[in-house]
């Protein structure tokens, strides 16, 4: 596959940093402005999702946020990480979409079922799936919200401790109290199928 | 030379950094491969603490549609491609040429009344001075509109 240049330049934008990228864009770049989406945009529907609950406002809340990269491309200061930037415009719009709708339970939402899945395993990951949504319900809020970021979404600590407003010490913290009291709260689960002996 | 590190070392670690060691630090990793090959408790452990990464982590959500109809909405809002268009075909226009020269034509008028207004080269017309003893005052009288032979 070929790989995508700077129209202006001729660099390549995959090794391009977010903040040159951004540059590509303000002068009409649309590589750049794909290398960014393919970058950051499954992260920025996941982030949406986890506060919006919904995937087609999930969609709306990225779509914005990306076309105010596109034309605000030109006025951006770098005065933070574009990431850091990019989470808070789709946090805001977000927590704006809240302010306006209701969510819907995450209870409400059935759980996806895989008919390849051997049936005693299916009923296994269903009994673990809850036990760590039960474990998490249990942590307190900041907690949980680090796990949510850096465990289950995959974002950095660097871009999870800029969006939750704490230093990446104070995270990494919170992410320890809460892998402890996760794996207590999953002892009680099933030990006998622990992962033991598979080394990576 | 490796270091050596314990069980409880190895828990402590896998909680702080969590379970892929390849993302920790070079001689830290070392030191868990190392344990991992000669401890089943760190196994163990390495095993719960795969297990609840895997439950915890969520799979990317399939974005290839959201990005063609994103990129799609850029194109129609024109805005950066706009300012591509404009630097290539716009003349740019010579600000600096045409006005600086206006300006000291401007000054220099400026001076000049205030020059001829107090040297009196230039009175004022509807001033109250004595017609008698101001030699100017034909000048005067037709800038003003007088007809001085009445």
């Amino acid at each position: 596959m070929a790989r995508a240049k700077d129209a202006d330049t001729g660099d390549d934008l995959m090794e391009a940093d977010d903040e040159d990228l951004m540059a590509a864009i303000a002068r009409g770049g649309e590589a750049a402005f794909g290398e960014l989406m393919d970058r950051h945009l499954a992260r920025a529907v996941a982030l949406a999702l986890r506060v919006t609950r919904n995937r087609a406002v999930a969609d709306e809340i990225a779509q914005e946020a990306f076309l105010r990269v596109w034309t605000g491309a030109a006025r951006w200061q770098p005065t933070a990480r574009v990431s850091t930037w990019l989470w808070r415009i789709v946090m805001n719009l977000s927590l704006d979409q809240m302010r306006r709708h209701r969510p819907t339970a995450l209870d409400d939402v059935p759980e996806p079922i895989d008919p390849g899945e051997d049936p005693e395993q299916a009923a296994t990951r269903l009994e673990l799936g809850r036990a760590l949504e039960s474990a998490l319900a249990g942590l307190p809020e900041r907690q949980a919200q680090a796990v949510r970021l850096c465990l289950a979404d995959g974002f950095s600590q660097a871009e999870a401790s800029a969006l939750l407003e704490v230093s990446e010490g104070a995270l990494e913290s919170l992410l320890v109290r809460a892998r402890r009291s996760l794996r207590a709260a999953l002892s009680d689960h099933d030990p006998a199928r622990s992962l033991a002996g598979k080394v990576h | 030379m490796t270091m050596m590190m314990t069980p409880d070392q190895f828990q402590a670690e896998l909680d702080r950094r969590g379970p892929d060691l390849s993302t920790w630090d070079a001689g830290r990793a070392a030191a868990a491969r190392l344990l991992l090959d000669t401890s089943v408790e760190a196994r163990t452990m390495h095993g719960t603490a795969l297990r609840l990464a895997g439950l915890l982590a969520r799979p990317a959500p399939e974005v290839l549609d959201l990005k063609q109809r994103i990129m799609a909405a850029a194109r129609a809002s024109g805005q950066a491609v706009h300012q591509t268009v404009t630097r290539q075909t716009v003349v740019p226009f010579p600000t600096r040429r045409v006005v600086a020269p206006a300006a000291l034509a401007l000054a220099a008028s400026l001076l000049f009344g205030v020059f001829a207004g107090s040297s009196g080269l230039i009175t004022d017309p509807f001033g109250s001075q004595t017609v008698d003893d101001d030699p100017t005052y034909e000048f005067q009288a037709l800038m003003a509109g007088d007809n001085y032979d009445s």
